[in-house]
């Protein structure tokens, strides 16, 4: 009985694994790890979306352009009327701080009715700069 | 191979998936994604100007001269070059918007329909390098003579 216990006390007297134990370096590292990876991931998501809505932005201004210039150049529009239309659609497809970065201006002569707007959209993220562009759009004038 | 010539030969390999991996998926892929803004910026540029080149057509009667004006205006508008912007008049030869007018169309009778076609060429692909390759994108827009209008 007594050689037959040998090996059992063999086991149970064997030191811990110090990978494994309480006083192992490499405790909780793959949290930090886990946690920065993560941390960056999301920052190059942010800067992503950023991009992707500056994009709808522009698209939205191009349309907007170029719906106001159709609708001032009917015979009977004006610029004001460019302007107006202009303002529709932006509220339609880009309301809220991002609308309100959209500067424009219509003008109309015997030819053209011209539309032109100086954007700002914001940046995302802090230290990121501003998305500045100009658009214009350009119809021709019905005649009388 | 374990025990043979080189018992780890797996050692290193996630270096070399790594860089296969970016270089060969990653890397293209990006490319053909940056590649579509500027072909959607070409397309969306050759309707609009079709259709407001074959509106001023019918408004002034014909005159090609002011059409293709306004052609270079609305590519000017896009960030494009006028020299690389095709027009075609009523199914005639398209030729670049800055030359002369061909009078293809000639002076059109109520009711007559009017057709401009638009071609500028888009890179095929973006790198760090330069354009490689094209895609021509073309669009054309039919506009009528109103039948009840009064001409000059």
């Amino acid at each position: 009985m007594t050689e037959g216990r040998t090996p059992d006390r063999k086991v149970f007297s064997r030191e811990p694994d110090r990978g494994v134990g309480r006083s192992g370096n490499a405790s909780g590292f793959a949290t930090v790890h886990f946690v920065i990876a993560a941390g960056f991931s999301m920052l190059f998501f942010v800067l992503l979306s950023n991009l992707l809505v500056v994009q709808y932005g522009r698209a939205a201004v191009r349309v907007a352009l170029d719906e106001g210039v159709r609708h001032g150049a009917r015979s009977g529009g004006d610029a004001p009327g460019c302007e107006k239309r202009v303002r529709q659609v932006l509220d339609g497809l880009l309301g809220g701080k991002m609308g309100s970065g959209v500067s424009y201006l219509c003008r109309k002569d015997r030819e053209r009715t011209r539309a032109a707007a100086e954007v700002r959209f914001p940046g995302w993220l802090p230290g990121l700069p501003d998305y500045r562009f100009d658009m214009a759009a350009t119809a021709a004038s019905e005649r009388r | 191979m374990s025990g043979g010539r080189w018992p780890s030969c797996r050692r290193g390999s996630s270096s070399v998936e790594l860089v296969l991996g970016v270089g060969l998926i990653l890397i293209p892929l990006a490319l053909v994604s940056l590649s579509f803004g500027p072909l959607l910026q070409r397309m969306v540029f050759v309707r609009i100007a079709a259709a407001e080149a074959a509106r001023e057509l019918v408004i002034t009667d014909g005159s090609e001269e002011r059409a293709m004006g306004l052609v270079r205006e609305i590519a000017l508008n896009h960030d494009l070059a006028p020299a690389g912007v095709k027009v075609g008049f009523c199914d005639g030869p398209t030729a670049p918007a800055t030359s002369p007018p061909r009078s293809s169309c000639g002076r059109p009778a109520k009711g007559a329909l009017l057709k401009v076609a638009i071609a500028v060429r888009a890179p095929a692909f973006l790198t760090p390098y330069g354009e490689v390759g094209e895609i021509t994108v073309e669009a054309s827009h039919t506009e009528m003579v109103g039948l009840y209008r009064s001409t000059r």
